[in-house]
């Protein structure tokens, strides 16, 4: 989308596909870690009142909380600070166009969810690692141990699971026929890098298929098991 | 997720697996530890799954006597 502000043109993108991995990790450490934990907020917010009233509470704090979301948005892309103009009468059209939009961007995040076996990306054949561990799967353990690795010590860190997913794309999202190499995670590599600038919908699939190769793991095998539940 | 896999433990499954020397891959010129990394996860999961279920038995056997 198109938006001119002081008579400057900016493009603000309501497709996953237009934006990287990178650029929406930046995003998320300017404003969406906090937008995250305001949301939350607001999820565990205890209302009082009859169920009419708690749900008109719910959704005004809801609404202001997408006009949130809508200034940070634009904030982020155009390089100018909207929170400063939010009650000036020319920003509703902007938070009403957002709120459009918005459905567009949880389209494309719908869309990623879809993922191929093959996908081609900077003219090369890519392909996410078969998650389901049979007897004729190639994933190696260093890849299981490694992801888990990544993970712990990001989570560790206190950073989020969008810190970790160019961890998990170099691990997970490989050229086609190649093997995971344990070079690909080091800070500053140029697999690392190039994790980077995947295109969202692509960084989406991957997070997608961990989420479905962790509960595989969880279900295929004794060892994920608590001790309490085994007895030991 | 966090929580999963701060609860599994891998790098003991790790070392563990590494001690057995039950993948250890001659003539490859790695060590045990590289060698249980560069097998096939299916077999590195479902060994460790039959080692804790064979343990859990013992465990509960010797708990009965």
């Amino acid at each position: 989308m198109k938006i001119l502000v002081n008579d400057i043109e900016h493009d603000v993108p309501f497709d996953l596909s237009v934006m990287t991995l990178g650029q929406f990790m930046e995003y998320y450490d300017k404003y969406g870690r906090e937008l995250d934990k305001q949301l939350k907020t607001i999820a565990e917010k205890k209302y009082t009142g009859d169920a009419d009233t708690i749900e008109v509470l719910r959704t005004i704090d809801i609404d202001n909380h997408i006009d949130k979301e809508a200034l940070a948005w634009f904030s982020f892309w155009t390089k100018m600070d909207f929170f400063t103009v939010k009650n000036e009468p020319f920003i509703q059209p902007v938070l009403t166009q957002y709120r459009i939009l918005r459905y567009l961007l949880s389209q494309s995040e719908d869309d990623s969810y879809n993922f191929p076996s093959e996908i081609e990306w900077n003219d090369e054949k890519w392909v996410i690692s078969n998650f389901t561990v049979t007897p004729a799967s190639d994933m190696t353990f260093n890849e299981v141990i490694t992801s888990k690795e990544v993970m712990r010590q990001i989570f560790t860190l206190g950073n989020s699971q969008w810190d970790a997913l160019p961890y998990l794309c170099a691990i997970f999202f490989r050229k086609k026929d190649e093997a995971f190499d344990d070079s690909f995670i080091i800070e500053g590599s140029e697999r690392l890098e190039l994790m980077k600038s995947l295109p969202m919908t692509q960084a989406l699939m991957v997070a997608f298929f961990l989420g479905s190769c962790v509960s595989t793991w969880i279900s295929s095998s004794v060892f994920s098991l608590e001790e309490e539940e085994t007895g030991m | 997720m966090a929580k999963f896999y701060e609860q599994w433990g891998w790098l003991t499954l790790l070392s563990t697996m590494a001690e057995t020397k039950v993948f250890d891959l001659p003539g490859a010129g790695i060590d045990s530890m590289e060698s249980v990394k560069a097998t096939k996860a299916f077999k590195v999961l479902t060994y460790a799954s039959l080692k804790r279920d064979h343990n859990v038995s013992e465990y509960n056997s010797l708990k009965k006597q």
